[in-house]
């Protein structure tokens, strides 16, 4: 006992923090994590029947396109279609789902089948970082600026940045994501001329070497300017709305007037006193955002050419390529499940009256 | 440059404190003046709304935004003799002066401390404010008061506030509030929500913390039988305004007050039944346009038509007794009556 005096001297603030980050992750257990693989089994089981009920199959569009174009018989097509794929359409579902289940348990999501011979998990790692890339850096921006704006409006409430700003997020919170990137097209590309659209559209410009080279970089940032733009326009006026009441409501405790009445610094009230308590509910919305980070973007990227993981899925959906539109399918549901799971680590680091599980000192 | 009498540490002097709101301004406390001595326990009370709290949230300069303070002085004698006028402080130098000279323990104990902290980050933050860096001193101060409000030293200066019940952060903060060991504690209901053995409990450490560090203590308090325990003098406290004030035993047993009067007749006693209590007809004034007159008057007994016109001034009637009140006579004689049948009103 005699020698807690000198741990506590030395208890600086960041092992603090980690102490409390150690004591946060005891919550969470072996439990939290089989919820949430039976949460990822039945989205699994769920699309995998959902996506084969949609009209047509992968040999019937392919088999139309030779129709289309090389004039044959529909029976020669489809027979020519049926022997491009690796695919069996006429095999019971519950064939291909217990195969599908044998592979995916040994972490093999398939082949594409439009693709033959391509690895679906290939596929996804090489679209993944790009829509992870562009959708986080949005998100992040976005966060941070809901995060400081809210709080100097609230800080300054009534004043004109609380008006002016108010009214402006307001209005990019009544709009969806679609629209504004039209809207970015049409006005500032196609009235006004400020964008270069041919190049703008892409995720980087295809006739440099791709490499760690600064042109290389340039162009990927380049790119991304108007689809993270557009993820920023679209979210950020939700934050700072939920930032700005949550602060205010913060600001009118007692225990921020206590603050103030010890003497403590103006900042350190900001920062531990009301920061810190006006953002527990953004976490749990942050945490929710991350997981829908590969999910949101389908159709941004669509428009922006954006060859993402959205893109991506797209183009899976129009050929209907069932084990691609899988495997993102279950990309996105491991996002959500393991985003709904770091919410819960975090709230419990940032506020101690939820923390679970952990025995208290 | 103002002066002081040589045993006075916080002189109010003439303080209008007043609400911007809808309606128009609010006149939250209108020229209140008292002194207060060193050792002195001053207890303000009055109905919810009379102004206490807004009082004391202008003494330590930290009314909301909405709130100013419209004229008067403050004054306080530093220990180095130095009389300064708080209303003339900067923001830096308030900062210094809250807490290290006037500490406020606040009427919510149970929201006065941030849930996300553990007590021990909200003393060193303190203590840091102030420029006291060595955290081990102030660890082992902390610990020490602690220990003599009876908590357990240890387990709560490591815990986060929920951990604790209601009595102990309300002894947590009456704690904290004298860390600094400042002249002046500020109590805003101290005793509102915890449960009778608690209150005792509180009441009796606040005791021995008084005696043992000699500060002065503004007692805010619509509990009269607390107000009569603590304090050497007592203010009522009437729409914002210093109606009486003067000794505890002459407020409580020769009260000259209609106002204070009243809240006296209804205060149970353990000896009467609940048929004899007599409160107060009608509810507090409307501040924005208050009653002409006294602004008691409308609900006085004993309000004559000189009441409804003129302002009674506050004038010393006995030693040290203030009171503005035109029928101070009758009121004073009721109340000698009301001592007499009920033997000790102010041990209630």
């Amino acid at each position: 006992m005699e020698a807690r005096p000198d741990i506590q001297v030395v208890d600086s603030q960041s092992a603090a923090l980690w102490k409390t980050l150690r004591r946060a992750l005891t919550g969470f257990t072996a439990r939290t994590l089989l919820q949430g693989a039976i949460t990822i089994w039945a989205v699994m089981t769920f699309t995998f029947i959902l996506i084969r009920q949609m009209p047509s199959n992968p040999v019937q569009i392919e088999a139309e396109r030779i129709v289309r174009e090389e004039q044959l018989s529909y029976d020669e097509a489809y027979s020519r279609a049926a022997a491009l794929f690796d695919f069996n359409p006429d095999q019971p579902i519950i064939e291909q789902y217990v195969e599908y289940l044998g592979r995916l348990v040994r972490l093999d999501l398939g082949q594409s089948i439009t693709s033959a011979g391509t690895p679906v998990l290939d596929q996804i790692l090489q679209y993944l970082p790009w829509t992870v890339f562009s959708v986080g850096l949005g998100l992040l921006i976005s966060f941070t600026i809901g995060i400081f704006v809210g709080m100097a409006m609230a800080y300054w409430r009534g004043g004109i940045l609380d008006n002016v700003v108010t009214a402006i997020a307001s209005i990019l919170f009544g709009i969806p994501n679609y629209i504004i990137a039209l809207l970015i097209i049409l006005i500032l590309g196609v009235q006004l001329g400020l964008i270069d659209i041919a190049n703008a559209l892409g995720r980087v410009d295809p006739t440099l070497e791709p490499g760690f080279t600064p042109e290389y970089i340039l162009s990927i940032l380049q790119h991304a300017l108007l689809p993270v733009f557009t993820y920023v326009a679209a979210t950020v006026g939700g934050w700072i709305l939920t930032m700005k009441s949550s602060t205010i409501a913060t600001l009118g405790e007692e225990y921020v007037t206590a603050a103030h009445a010890r003497g403590l610094s103006q900042w350190r009230v900001l920062t531990a006193y009301v920061g810190r308590n006006a953002m527990l509910p953004l976490v749990t919305r942050l945490a929710i955002s991350i997981g829908f980070v590969v999910g949101g973007s389908v159709i941004i990227e669509d428009i922006y050419r954006y060859r993402g993981l959205g893109k991506f899925l797209v183009t899976a959906i129009v050929a209907r390529d069932y084990t691609s539109m899988q495997g993102v399918f279950l990309v996105i549901a491991i996002s959500v499940v393991f985003a709904n799971i770091l919410a819960d680590v975090l709230y419990g680091a940032l506020d101690p009256r939820v923390r679970v599980g952990g025995k208290e000192r | 440059m103002d002066t002081l009498p040589k045993d006075v540490v916080l002189s109010v002097q003439d303080i209008s404190i007043s609400y911007l709101a809808h309606r128009g301004r609010t006149q939250a406390v209108n020229r209140v003046s008292f002194d207060l001595r060193k050792g002195e326990t001053l207890a303000l009370i009055g109905e919810s709304g009379c102004g206490k709290s807004t009082l004391s949230l202008g003494i330590i300069r930290l009314l909301p935004k909405t709130g100013q303070i419209d004229q008067g002085k403050i004054l306080y004698a530093s220990r180095g003799g130095e009389v300064i006028n708080l209303l003339d402080l900067n923001n830096r130098q308030l900062r210094d002066f809250r807490w290290a000279e006037c500490a406020m323990v606040f009427q919510a104990a149970l929201n006065s401390l941030n849930p996300v902290i553990r007590v021990r980050d909200m003393v060193y933050d303190t203590a840091r404010a102030h420029g006291r860096t060595d955290r081990e001193a102030t660890r082992k101060r902390m610990l020490e008061l602690f220990r003599r409000v009876r908590l357990d030293p240890d387990r709560v200066f490591n815990a986060y506030p929920h951990e604790l019940s209601g009595g102990m952060r309300q002894r947590v903060l009456l704690a904290m509030g004298v860390l600094l060991d400042p002249q002046v504690v500020i109590l805003d209901e101290p005793t509102t929500a915890v449960d009778i053995l608690t209150q005792r409990t509180i009441l009796e450490v606040l005791k021995e913390l008084r005696e043992s560090m000699g500060f002065s203590i503004v007692f805010i308090s619509h509990d009269l039988s607390i107000a009569a325990e603590m304090a050497d003098t007592v203010a009522t406290m009437y729409a914002g305004e210093i109606v009486e004030i003067g000794p505890v035993n002459e407020v409580f047993y020769r009260a000259r007050h209609a106002y204070t009067f009243g809240l006296l007749e209804a205060v149970p006693t353990l000896s009467s039944g609940a048929q004899d209590l007599i409160s107060i007809p009608g509810s507090p004034p409307d501040l924005i346009e208050p009653p002409t007159g006294c602004k008691f008057h409308p609900r006085c007994p004993l309000a004559t038509p000189r009441c409804a016109r003129e302002v009674p001034p506050l004038v010393e009637e006995a030693p040290g007794h203030k009171v503005a009140c035109f029928e101070s006579a009758q009121v004073l004689a009721q109340s000698q009556r009301l001592a007499e049948s009920q033997h000790s009103p102010a041990g209630l």
